[in-house]
């Protein structure tokens, strides 16, 4: 460390002239004035300041330079100099070219050899007085501000009360000035905004951080409410005092703004949200950014699962690299029109989207349509239109004029036309007998029944080459909107007219040989009715003689004859009888299989009533109980069913004459399809084990002794039945009876 | 006596056993010398006609009854009815046809050719008796021909 310099002592001359050497030196202008105001000494400093020699100066008077003294105010000066010992004011100085520099001046009192002396230290203070001009233009500038400021400005005192307004808060709250100051600022809040204020204040006292601005509603002279907005700051006054200072704007306008901007913005929302349309917000990083529901129903996802998904994840696998590309073309900002893709559903199915995508910066506007549907009618249609070109039969449709609009392939190849020939053709170039007049009638019809009309028909059809070929049209009218057309469906039928042709032939010759075998069958049935016939007549003339004469025998020569000779000739005149009888019946019975049927309604009740009364014998009737119920009414051949009836009741009286009494019932009923008749009766009955026997021609089970019979009278029966598609059957028991039953059909059938 | 004098009863019948049995029939009731027999057709259309070896009786009154067998040999039953009724002179003779059986096809023909009767011949020779008496009675005792 540097040992401290020790000060050399100095003589009281020596500090003197330091003193000078320091006045002189100092960087302010000091002047040592007498009471008389001249100058006696002065320093450098304010030489320079002043811009005289030293030795102009010394002598001069203080009004020489001094802009404001004069010899009243220097007295006034040196009095208030001697009471207070010291001074401080400014004043003006005069340079010796004459300009003035403003001046603070401290000046001292002393004496020094009993005289009245004063220093004068005097400093330029051009510098600070511009500064002070300029802060006070500067102020002069921020009042205007203030002022004139579009903004309404106030400032409240402590009790809120209005201490300062500007003219736009007087406009703004459509006070006057005077009115508005010292008016409570509480009076032009509304009920709501005088609370939130009073609460803001409070908080901010506490030393909250609230927000600078905020809304409020005011409540102007003439009662009408504005919104405006406020910000507050607490300052300090010159004095000290915190002051709130406001500003106010007024922001109806805007908040109408605001809110119909607001209802827009809702109304744009509602539309993005009730579209039946598919929108979407994404990005051209490939996210899903905002959806609307209608999404949902789509694709089944809910919105939640969409949103900030990467749609390439849903779409089809085929479909990723189309629609990378399309969303390459988007961020290169080009718009994307028509673009179809696949998105894969929840269930894991697809559908086909349609876009219309517009960029923006990284995102993308896009409107969307699920056009699946669309896709598989499309699919359909074409389908159907493959279908119908390919169809194997002429399909065509023609307008109204009969020309041909559309023809399929099957219709050019059979014309052997080209298409493009074939659509300028008419109707009547292809059918040549088709009246135009028809057509003119058949599409006026067509027109007034809208439903539809068509025919069917069978022409003929002529191909280019000239070749006729039958056809067979079916035509059906068509509405489409306000168009209509008429459909043809043709079918090439010359095949068919050929298997017709063929067909008729053989149903002619068939006919030709129907006739010729019916005439041979009838020939033959002649031949054996005569054959019949004489077999009968030739059969009985001989029989007539054995038994003719065997009569004549016992009639003539009755004398030669003993008892057993007569008995030999009545033996052989009974077997002639019976054998006759045999032919008879053998007759009756090939009669019944040829004859014609002949089927009316029958009244069988009364037919079996009538029947059994000319087969019983009066003696007899007492000994049969003979019970006819009311039978149905029959289809049958009266003639044929009259001999099943008589020979059904003929064996039950026959078979139940030994019975005491005899008991014959007879009865019918309708069973489905058919009825069943029966005739029942307690005779002899017969065994069910010879019953395959009963209906045979000649069958007989019981002896001629017993009962008399050739065995033809059930065949016959059963014949008539089975002739009328009816059954016949038998149930029986030895000696207890016996019920021969047959079934006739409701309806005729034929034989 | 000329045995075609008193004929009112004309039997055309070719089986001589039923001829035998209707003459027999015929006797019981007295009718037996009224009766003659053409075995054929041709035999009976001579007689009726007055020809052949019938022709002497020519102007002889015509019989009051034809009984008329239809199977006849040469010419049949039919044939002699249809030249009978075909005739203006003879087809007032009531014809009775005779069959054997009731189904005979030939009755139908008889009718439309003007039959007036028909008999069927039953084998019983009772029976054969009674119908033949009564047809000899009926129309030679009954039915008044108008002459």
């Amino acid at each position: 460390m540097k040992p401290q310099q020790q000060p050399k002592p100095t003589t009281e001359t020596e500090s003197f002239q330091a003193a000078q050497d320091c006045v002189q030196r100092a960087p302010f202008a000091i002047f040592r004035m007498d009471s008389d105001a001249r100058v006696v000494e002065v320093n450098d400093q304010a030489c320079r300041h002043l811009g005289y020699a030293r030795e102009e100066l010394i002598g001069r008077t203080v009004f020489d330079f001094d802009a404001t003294f004069t010899p009243e105010k220097w007295r006034a000066h040196r009095q208030s100099l001697s009471q207070e010992g010291t001074r401080r004011f400014e004043s003006l100085h005069r340079r010796k070219d004459g300009t003035i520099i403003p001046v603070e001046i401290n000046v001292v009192r002393f004496q020094l050899d009993g005289k009245d002396y004063s220093y004068s230290f005097a400093q330029d203070i051009s510098e600070r007085k511009q500064a002070e001009d300029a802060l006070q233009e500067s102020e002069g500038n921020f009042r205007s501000l203030v002022e004139n400021s579009l903004a309404g400005i106030f400032a409240v005192d402590d009790a809120y009360h209005f201490a300062y307004v500007n003219d736009e808060l007087c406009r703004l709250l459509g006070y006057p000035r005077e009115e508005l100051i010292g008016l409570d600022f509480r009076e032009v809040l509304s009920e709501n905004s005088r609370a939130l204020v009073a609460d803001r204040y409070v908080r901010r006292q506490r030393g909250e951080q609230l927000p600078q601005r905020y809304e409020i509603e005011i409540l102007r002279r003439d009662d009408t409410v504005r919104f405006m907005e406020m910000s507050v700051a607490v300052v300090k006054d010159p004095a000290g005092i915190p002051r709130t200072m406001g500003q106010l704007v007024d922001i109806t306008e805007r908040k109408q703004m605001e809110e119909s901007l607001r209802a827009k913005t809702e109304e744009l929302d509602q539309f993005f949200t009730v579209t039946l349309d598919l929108l979407c917000i994404a990005d051209t990083d490939g996210f899903f950014r905002r959806l609307n529901p209608q999404w949902e129903a789509v694709l089944g996802y809910s919105l939640p699962e969409l949103e900030g998904r990467q749609f390439l994840e849903l779409v089809h696998p085929d479909d990723q690299a189309s629609t990378l590309a399309a969303v390459g073309a988007l961020s290169a900002q080009k718009i994307v029109l028509d673009f179809v893709n696949r998105y894969r559903c929840k269930d894991g199915s697809y559908r086909w989207i349609e876009w219309r995508s517009y960029p923006a910066g990284n995102l993308i506007y896009a409107a969307a349509r699920d056009i699946t549907e669309r896709r598989k009618a499309e699919e359909a249609l074409r389908m159907f239109r493959f279908l119908i070109d390919q169809a194997p039969i002429h399909i065509s449709w023609m307008n109204k004029d009969a020309g041909f609009s559309y023809a399929n392939d099957q219709a050019c190849r059979s014309l052997g036309y080209s298409r493009e020939e074939m659509l300028r053709l008419h109707l009547w170039d292809i059918d040549p007998i088709y009246p135009k007049e028809r057509w003119e009638s058949n599409w006026e019809e067509y027109q007034q029944d809208r439903q539809g009309g068509g025919e069917h028909l069978e022409t003929l059809h002529r191909r280019k080459d000239g070749v006729d070929f039958p056809v067979e049209v079916s035509s059906k009218h068509l509405w489409f909107g306000d168009n209509e057309l008429h459909v043809a469906f043709v079918r090439d039928i010359s095949e068919r007219k050929k298997m017709e042709e063929k067909i008729q032939r053989m149903n002619e010759e068939l006919e030709q040989r129907v006739i010729e075998r019916t005439a041979q069958l009838e020939a033959a049935n002649n031949e054996l009715e005569a054959f019949a016939y004489s077999v009968s007549h030739d059969l009985r003339a001989p029989l007539r003689a054995i038994d003719g004469y065997s009569k004549i025998l016992i009639e003539d020569f009755a004398t030669h004859l003993d008892e057993e000779g007569k008995q030999v000739c009545a033996v052989i005149s009974n077997e002639a009888n019976r054998m006759g009888q045999l032919i008879d019946d053998l007759l009756a019975f090939s009669r019944v299989s040829r004859v014609e049927l002949q089927v009316v309604p029958v009244d069988m009740t009364a037919l079996v009533r009538s029947i059994y009364q000319k087969l019983i014998e009066p003696e007899k009737a007492e000994r049969i109980k003979f019970h006819l119920a009311t039978l149905p009414q029959a289809l049958a051949d009266p003639n044929l069913i009259q001999q099943v009836w008589t020979n059904l009741l003929a064996n039950a009286i026959k078979f139940s004459r030994q019975q005491q009494p005899a008991l014959i019932e007879v009865g019918g009923a309708q069973d489905g399809q058919e009825i069943t008749y029966w005739v029942r009766d307690n005779g002899a009955g017969f065994d069910m084990r010879f019953v395959g026997k009963l209906f045979g021609v000649f069958q007989r089970l019981h002896s001629e002794h017993e009962f008399e019979g050739t065995g033809v009278g059930l065949a016959i029966v059963q014949r008539v039945i089975q002739r009328h598609g009816g059954r016949v059957w038998a149930v029986g028991e030895v000696d207890r009876g016996a019920t021969f039953s047959f079934t006739l059909p409701l309806e005729r059938k034929n034989p | 006596m000329n045995p075609f004098e008193i004929v009112d009863i004309l039997l055309v019948e070719d089986n001589p056993r039923d001829a035998e049995l209707t003459m027999r029939a015929f006797k019981k009731h007295n009718l037996a010398n009224q009766l003659y027999v053409a075995k054929d057709g041709a035999e009976a259309l001579d007689f009726i006609f007055c020809q052949g070896k019938y022709a002497e009786r020519a102007k002889l009154r015509l019989p009051k009854v034809v009984l008329l067998d239809l199977k006849l040999p040469k010419i049949d039953g039919l044939e002699v009815l249809h030249a009978i009724k075909s005739n203006e002179q003879t087809r007032r003779i009531p014809v009775v046809i005779l069959t054997s059986s009731q189904q005979d096809p030939d009755i139908k023909s008889a009718y439309d050719l003007g039959a007036n009767s028909y008999v069927v011949k039953p084998v019983n020779f009772e029976g054969f008796v009674e119908a033949m008496s009564q047809l000899g009675l009926y129309w030679i005792l009954v039915n008044i021909t108008p002459d």
